[in-house]
């Protein structure tokens, strides 16, 4: 519980509710017996106390009314009487409220499950949009934290020939030269590189992944942001040859690794390939440029030379290792326009020459920039369906508060006729929705601070939950409540004080506009619930299509990763090891196939051309050919058939062997179209100067390449030594278990087999792409949520609506029964009104859909906006609850009894 | 005749014997009634001011004794307020007696 305000600023708040003459007399001593029964003033604290004072007081404040009005509250006394006060000049504006006040909840205390009910719709609209506020402020308002004036800082990308496909593209990816480059642009303040990676930190023999990001030295004085303890790094320690690599730790890893003990600066971290001394710790809430929260930040330069074991990349401009922002307090284009020369200078030397290349400056948050994630996009199509579930909880609630003026004509003509004015009644009305709509505020407020967590966890599963927007939350859910109180109750408030005596002292039925103005009501519900629910059905739709694609192998083929001494995952060695390792893992009775792989599926391409002398010749290019190093079994673990000649067995693997390789469809049918491969000749770009054949000995079957990528690149296996694969030969170890087998039992048996490899990972193949499936799993789930909320709330007030009538009517169709009038006929007379208003409302919801599905269309995977199957579903789904909500006022309806109804008047 | 209601002639009942300040009129209550009636602060206020309304309570300040606090509201009740607080439990305890115990008794008595 977070400490309360100075308990006299409660206590001045609270008094004030007491009568003024009771409240100068008494409300000191009444505090003070608060403090004495409490056991004194250190004890008398806390939201337990206040809430037991408050209670007293709030309820003491209305028996000193009831004593003032004779305990006959509701009958215009209290009204009269403060009339009078205030001809008298004696009552203030002040009183006038607190009576308005004091009616409404006198009011609404009377009717609890009404009351109740409201505050619970309310605060369910109320907090799914103060929830959906978080994850927006996060993506696209706030930028990250801790950051000195934010709008100065630019994301650099560039727009041009992409180096990694042709295509004409915002690319954020920086070699070193253009980072180099860049720091010399004399219209920014200053120039910062950064790259994002996985690392494992080593404490006492056990091994942790963290997410380090390595930076320049210039990275904290660019985002102007000051070390929480000790202090960041220097540019002489950012040096290749820095004798002392140092690093920075984020706040939150630093509390909960090292709960926030000030004597780790200075101690020694082993993380990844080298040693580093922890200097300081950042801000709270500083995730870098970025909203991932950050463990570590290591000095770019120290840490890219250990870990690629080189410093190759200094002079590599085809090596793509980091991004960078700049401070531009200056005008832009001029920096723009200095930058794009100096990059495209960079890019000729390094003879990637693109003349329209072009600098381009973003804000530093990223979903306003040229790319922003899919989660973004679909995060602010959320936001405008959130509103649509408060807008149907608006309507829902003035439509109940429609039907309590209707129910109250009764009360309300008494007061009216005993001199209270209609501006007071108005008052007393919108007090009472006033009343509802903060008590939700509250509510919604507690709701949403515990969903938020949740949200966060689905939305962005990555980003650090934001530190510092809880003023701005709470701001907008006071600010949510008083709109839905306006919307919500100045429609019936001006309808209750138009009420006249006469009419209601009759009892009539309800008067024909009142209840037009609740159907209206609720087919506006009804068009939103079905505008909501399509939109959960496409993306149901989306996600079972993106997570039923056939890849074309087993995408539940297990990938087993190592660690060895040195931090080394990949290349260096590691191949000795993997094949050391492989045939333990194929003796063991969990395992049905095992195969060591140079890189497993989704993983990444290695680009190398090749010919052939009696076919085609073809370049390395976006979609092949690409080489993988393979032993045998490969294919039988990832259930990749042969369509011709055999798989690559170990025997290829013997030194000494011949060198073969299989190939797949679309290069064998690039090669050599229209022929048999089986048995030709490849040769690699590689192996130029001493062209090596390589014998095709089996063509096996294309797959998939990724959940969006139709087209099959162009592929060839070979044997882990062969020499166009070098040192990078076999990394990875691709596992088929048994059946039923956990990939954990996989790793233990491991670990326990090979316990000097300091780490092992065993993960199904299909975690490489569940990443791309998060937008639409993330749509499916939140759309079906709100959309199942939207449903509840509109059923409910469909119930009501009906339920109501059925309760007005009850006269009428007691005379009617009594008349001999079948139920079914009674019934369908009841029910009729309200079920074509439904109707009219499904109907324009189902128009509204179609007319703006074009605006989620690229958001949906394989699905058209228009899919026929999930607009009949949402239809069946409403027909169906509209029954439901319907069959129980229908069924009181058949139950009337005449006699009954009638002896009631 | 003065009617009381059940509080009001409770709160009476614990003031008979000395005058009381509102903590001690609190856990008087609690005593007197077997710690079923724990009652609020504000409305404690509330009832002594309509008992001093009707003259059947008053504030007094002569009660100070040694070590008490003098910015203490003491309450003692008057004696129209005692005999008004007898009249009323007295009722009380005579319905039990004359309905002879509220429970049913065993058939055979």
């Amino acid at each position: 519980m977070k400490s309360l305000p100075d308990r006299r600023l409660i206590w001045r708040v609270l008094r004030r509710w007491l009568p003024a003459g009771f409240r100068e007399r008494r409300a000191e001593a009444v505090l003070e017996t608060h403090v004495a029964l409490a056991g004194g003033p250190e004890r008398a604290r806390g939201a337990v106390f206040w809430i037991g004072v408050a209670r007293d007081v709030l309820a003491t404040g209305i028996q000193l009314r009831l004593d003032g009005t004779g305990g006959r509250v509701g009958d215009g006394t209290a009204w009269r009487e403060a009339k009078r006060g205030s001809r008298s000049g004696a009552m203030s504006g002040w009183e006038a409220l607190r009576q308005s006040v004091f009616m409404a909840a006198r009011s609404l205390q009377r009717t609890p499950l009404f009351a109740a009910a409201v505050v619970l719709i309310l605060a369910l609209g109320i907090s799914s949009n103060v929830t959906m506020f978080r994850v927006l402020d996060r993506l696209l308002l706030s930028p990250p934290e801790q950051i000195r004036s934010p709008d100065e800082v630019k994301r650099i990308y560039l727009y041009g020939r992409s180096p990694f496909s042709s295509e004409v593209t915002h690319d954020a990816s920086l070699s070193y030269p253009d980072y180099r480059g860049l720091t010399g642009v004399a219209s920014f303040d200053g120039v910062a590189g950064y790259g994002t990676r996985s690392l494992t930190l080593w404490v006492d023999g056990a091994g942790e992944t963290v997410s380090a990001e390595f930076a320049t030295a210039s990275y904290f004085d660019v985002l102007g942001v000051r070390a929480a303890a000790g202090r960041f790094y220097s540019a002489e320690e950012d040096a290749i040859a820095s004798p002392v690599p140092t690093a920075v730790l984020g706040w939150s890893f630093w509390q909960r690794r090292f709960s926030g003990d000030r004597g780790v600066i200075g101690r020694e971290l082993e993380i990844g390939k080298t040693t580093y001394t922890v200097v300081g710790v950042a801000p709270r809430g500083f995730t870098g440029v970025g909203i991932s929260p950050i463990d570590v930040w290591l000095p770019m330069h120290v840490a890219s030379a250990a870990e690629s074991g080189s410093t190759a990349w200094v002079d590599a401009h085809g090596w793509f290792m980091m991004a960078a922002v700049a401070r531009v307090s200056g005008p832009e284009p001029r920096a723009v326009e200095e930058a794009t020369v100096v990059t495209r200078g960079v890019r000729e030397a390094g003879r990637r020459a693109d003349p329209d290349l072009r600098v381009v400056l973003s804000p530093l948050i990223r979903a306003l920039g040229p790319n922003p994630s899919r989660e973004s996009q679909v995060a602010r199509m959320l936001a405008v369906l959130t509103v649509l579930v408060l807008l149907i909880a608006c309507a829902n609630v003035g439509n109940l508060y429609l039907a309590r003026v209707l129910a109250r004509r009764r009360e309300l003509a008494v007061q009216t006729a005993l001199g209270v004015s209609r501006s007071q009644l108005f008052a007393q009305l919108l007090a009472e929705v006033a009343i509802v709509a903060l008590a939700a505020g509250a509510f919604a407020w507690w709701l949403g601070t515990a969903a938020a967590g949740a949200l966060f966890g689905v939305l962005l599963p990555d980003a650090a939950l934001p530190t510092a927007n809880g003023p701005r939350v709470l701001v907008l859910t006071i600010v949510l409540a008083l709109i839905t109180a306006l919307l919500t109750g100045v429609l019936p408030a001006l309808r209750a004080t138009r009420v006249s005596v006469m009419d209601a002292m009759r009892r009539g039925t309800a008067t024909r506009r009142t209840l037009l103005v609740r159907r209206v009501l609720l087919a506006f519900q009804a068009a939103l619930s079905v505008l909501l629910m399509v939109g959960a059905g496409l993306f149901i739709r989306s996600l079972v299509r993106a997570e039923s694609i056939d890849f074309g192998l087993d995408a539940s083929a297990l990938t087993l990763d190592i660690e060895i001494e040195g931090g080394i995952t990949f290349g260096e060695g590691l191949a000795d090891e993997v094949l050391r390792l492989l045939p333990i893992v194929r003796q063991n009775a969990l395992v049905e196939d095992a195969a060591a792989t140079s890189v497993p599926p989704f993983s990444g391409w290695w680009g190398v051309g090749v010919s052939s002398p009696d076919g085609e010749q073809i370049e390395s290019g976006a979609s092949g050919p690409f080489l993988f190093g393979v032993t045998g079994d490969y294919f039988a673990a990832l259930g990749l058939p042969i369509l011709q000649g055999r798989p690559l067995t170990d025997d290829d693997t013997r030194p000494g062997a011949p060198p073969v390789a299989v190939v797949n469809e679309r290069l064998a049918g690039l090669l050599w179209p229209g022929r048999d491969a089986i048995g030709r000749c490849l040769m690699n770009e590689r192996e130029q100067a001493s062209p090596v054949c390589t014998t095709v000995v089996g063509v096996a079957r294309d797959y998939r390449p990724s959940i969006t990528g139709d087209e099959s690149p162009a592929i060839y296996y070979v044997s882990p030594t062969h020499p166009a694969l070098g040192s990078t030969s076999a990394n990875t170890i691709i596992v088929r278990a048994r059946e039923g087998v956990a990939p954990i039992a996989i790793r233990d048996f491991v670990r326990s087999a090979a316990p000097h490899l300091r780490m092992v990972k065993v993960a199904p193949l299909s975690d490489r792409f569940a990443d791309g499936l998060r937008a639409w799993r993330m749509g499916a789930a939140l759309l079906t949520a709100t959309g199942i909320l939207a449903l509840i709330i509109a059923a409910a007030g469909l119930y009501s609506m009906l339920a109501f009538e059925v309760l007005q009517r009850r006269r009428e169709l007691g005379i009617r029964a009594a008349l001999g009038a079948s139920s079914s006929r009674l019934v369908r007379s009841t029910i009729a009104a309200s079920s074509t208003a439904v109707l009219a409302g499904v109907l324009l919801g189902l128009a509204a859909s179609l007319a703006s599905g074009s605006a989620i269309e690229s958001l949906l995977f394989r699905v058209s906006a228009n899919d026929p199957a999930v607009y009949a579903g949402v239809c069946a789904v409403l027909l169906g609850v509209g029954v439901l909500a319907g069959a129980l006022p229908a069924r009181n309806v058949t139950r009337t009894d005449p006699a009954i109804s009638l002896r009631e008047e | 005749m003065t009617e009381l209601t059940a509080l009001e002639a409770i709160v009476l009942a614990a003031l008979a014997d000395r005058p009381r300040y509102g903590y001690e009129l609190v856990e008087r209550i609690a005593e007197l009634t077997n710690g079923r009636k724990r009652v609020r602060p504000g409305n404690l206020y509330r009832v002594l001011e309509r008992l001093e309304a009707r003259g059947l309570a008053e504030e007094t300040r002569s009660a100070l004794e040694e070590g008490e606090d003098e910015r203490r509201r003491y309450f003692r009740a008057t004696a129209a307020g005692v005999r008004a607080a007898e009249s009323e439990l007295a009722m009380y305890s005579g319905v039990l007696r004359r309905a002879g115990g509220l429970r049913e008794r065993p058939a055979d008595g």
